[in-house]
């Protein structure tokens, strides 16, 4: 602790030295408010400062001023040592800065006390200070993190991937960060699919699951996987990645194109309500389940909820912000009040509705994220979603200047190979990954796949699809060629697959077989009406799909062209 | 490929496909759409959410399931076929003899 003296007369600062250093204190003397102000000014370890009123050069109140206005950020406090006791004295030693008084002559006593009193102030004063620091320079870093999470979060998350006029919806977070998490995407069969959750807590720490969610919702969705198998999935990671006291309350909605078929897998949600055209509530559809997160893989419950809603059902699910939220007087919103606003009309859809909501709140915070979504069953429309329109962004390659390489492959398969189940799949996926042919995939597959049975089947095989026309005949058929491929020593499918490039780039695939052949005029003749025979599609499948289908060579080789367009 | 079968609603069930729809599943398609009860069944869903290949079997054993359950009066939805998939049915016109959504 040290003390600045302030006084003219060398004989009070020799006292009030003794008495300090008595008292353990250290000090440093100045004799008048000049000398004061510039020692202050080099000694930054000054605590406190003990003040004559009337000195030579500068006087205690001068001194005073200059020193409080010096110190903004160091708290010392200044003592007046005074013989002057009338009110105004002491009135203008407040209002210049001082913080207290001692009279003189000095007592030792009430001096040592009243520095004392003024050291535990002081003490107070650092720590204060030394947590405010702290507290500033960790907002700091909690800023900074935020804002690259933020960062993070907008571009990790698409939240709307479709614009589907059947999906309408309104998002409300407290904070930056949002623990509601609504996400859509499209089909690939036309229809779309919904996903409303609300994980526990809000803000940045419940956000940090919506990462994973999102991925998973958006990567399934696109492979057409049934609700209950990405709520699963979702499961599973968030048990991986979440503490104990975290989950995600969810609802996984997927609706046909039809828009007449929804299939729902709900866990720990409010119930989700249907109401019918005029908006009453016709139905609900309760949460089955555990919340997202909870339950381990093998307890899990996949099973999903069917439901076939008439024509412009609407479906509505909310998170619980929406029915928690208070008024003043701390009443909860509520379904009964959430029931009526639905059945009436709303100016603006779901933003009318959140108006209400908040209105409901008066001058209230609000106090949790608010989301909700509504689902118009009625045929799926303007959703940008069909798989010709995602392969439409890739460049088409018969433009480029070069245009594409040709390429070509051929295949000699010999009985060995033939008795792989998987062979037809392994030659579609040499091809697939070459340039202009992977958005053909699956055509590609039930092409190849038609050749290859017909070859083996009708050229080496020498079954006659003659004996698929019953259903028993059907089942007897195939299992003549597990059996007869079983005993095949001899004989081989060749394929030949090239590219023509040109204007429109074709595919050319051919197979021959090294079986005896068969009179093509014949089986070209017998086109009659095959529609209710379960065989007799093949030829005519690889007819419709491709721009170009011969036989030759004694009907032992099949040729198709097929435009990649 | 692993079919599943499931009663999803009142007289309905569902036949959830593979990834693979092809001669390999005749039996086992069979036996799914067979051993159902023909009392407590008005409606098939046959659900192509996971099928991205399929071949003329295929619609050879859809044929057989329909031959075999016009008799009980149950009618077939075919559901969540990709695009690929519809193309290949509406050229065999099997929009005429089923519900495809």
């Amino acid at each position: 602790m040290k003390v600045l003296v302030v006084d003219d007369h060398g004989y009070n600062r020799e006292l009030m030295g003794l008495i300090l250093s008595d008292h353990g204190f250290d000090y440093v003397c100045a004799r008048d408010g000049s000398q004061a102000c510039s020692l202050f000014d080099t000694e930054d370890d000054i605590d406190i400062v003990l003040m004559d009123v009337n000195m030579p050069v500068m006087d205690g109140y001068q001194a005073t001023k200059i020193m409080k206005a010096d110190s903004q950020d160091r708290f010392v406090p200044i003592i007046f040592v005074t013989a002057m006791d009338n009110d105004k004295t002491l009135q203008k030693c407040l209002d210049v800065g001082g913080d207290d008084f001692v009279p003189k002559p000095v007592n030792e006593a009430v001096l040592v006390s009243k520095l004392r009193a003024h050291q535990r102030t002081v003490n107070l004063h650092r720590s204060l200070s030394v947590t405010n620091e702290r507290l500033e320079y960790h907002q700091r870093v909690m800023e900074r993190e935020h804002s690259i999470v933020e960062h993070v979060f907008q571009n990790g998350i698409r939240r709307i991937d479709t614009a589907c006029e059947n999906v309408n919806f309104h998002v409300s977070p407290m904070t930056m960060f949002n623990g509601d998490l609504l996400l859509s995407a499209p089909s690939p069969s036309g229809g779309v699919y919904v996903l409303l959750g609300d994980f526990t807590g809000h803000g940045l720490s419940a956000a940090i699951g919506c990462l994973p969610v999102s991925d998973i919702f958006y990567a399934m969705s696109d492979k057409q996987a049934g609700v209950g198998d990405i709520a699963s999935e979702i499961n599973d990671r968030l048990v991986r990645l979440l503490p104990d006291n975290m989950f995600f309350c969810a609802t996984l909605i997927e609706m046909n194109q039809g828009g007449d078929r929804l299939s729902i897998w709900s866990g720990g949600m409010n119930d989700l309500l249907l109401l019918d055209r005029s908006g009453a509530i016709v139905d609900r559809i309760a949460a089955r389940n555990m919340p997202l997160g909870v339950l381990g893989t093998e307890e899990f419950e996949r099973e999903a909820v069917f439901y076939q809603p008439p024509p412009d059902t609407r479906l509505f699910a909310y998170t619980d912000g929406v029915i928690e939220t208070r008024n003043p007087q701390g009443e909860m919103f509520g379904e009964d009040r959430l029931a009526q606003l639905l059945s009436a009309p709303l100016e603006q859809g779901l933003t009318s509705l959140f108006e209400a909501v908040s209105a409901f709140r008066e001058q209230g915070e609000q106090d949790d994220d608010i989301s909700m979504v509504e689902i118009i069953c009625r045929p799926v429309s303007h959703c940008n979603h069909s798989r010709e329109s995602r392969y439409s962004d890739v460049e088409p390659i018969r433009t480029d200047a070069a245009g594409i390489l040709p390429w070509s492959i051929d295949v000699e398969l010999a009985p060995h190979h033939l008795r792989q189940p998987d062979t037809v799949k392994r030659l579609v996926s040499m091809i697939a990954d070459v340039e202009g042919a992977a958005p053909h995939k699956d055509i590609l597959y039930t092409l190849l796949s038609e050749m290859y049975s017909n070859a083996l089947e009708h050229g080496l095989l020498q079954l006659e699809s003659v004996q698929k026309e019953t259903t028993d005949g059907f089942s007897a058929y195939y299992q003549a060629r597990t059996e007869r491929l079983e005993g095949l020593q001899n004989g081989k499918l060749s394929f030949n697959l090239q590219v023509i490039p040109g204007p429109v780039n074709r595919l050319q695939i051919s197979v021959t077989d090294t079986g005896p052949g068969f009179d093509v005029a014949k089986v070209q003749q017998c086109d009659d009406d095959t529609d209710d025979l379960p065989t007799g599609r093949g030829i005519d499948l690889l007819r419709s799909l491709s721009e170009a289908v011969e036989f030759s060579n004694g009907g032992r080789t099949l040729t198709l062209t097929y435009l990649l367009d | 490929m692993a079919i599943s079968t499931t009663k999803s609603a009142s007289q309905e069930v569902t036949i959830l496909l593979g990834d693979t729809f092809d001669f390999s599943c005749v039996d086992e398609f069979r036996r799914a759409y067979e051993q159902v009860d023909h009392a407590d069944c008005k409606r098939f869903v046959i659900d192509f959410r996971n099928t991205q290949y399929m071949d003329s079997s295929a619609l050879g054993m859809l044929i057989n399931m329909e031959k075999f359950w016009r008799e009980h009066e149950a009618s077939i939805c075919i559901i969540n076929a990709n695009q690929q998939l519809k193309k290949i049915f509406s050229i065999s016109r099997f929009d005429k003899k089923f519900n495809i959504e």
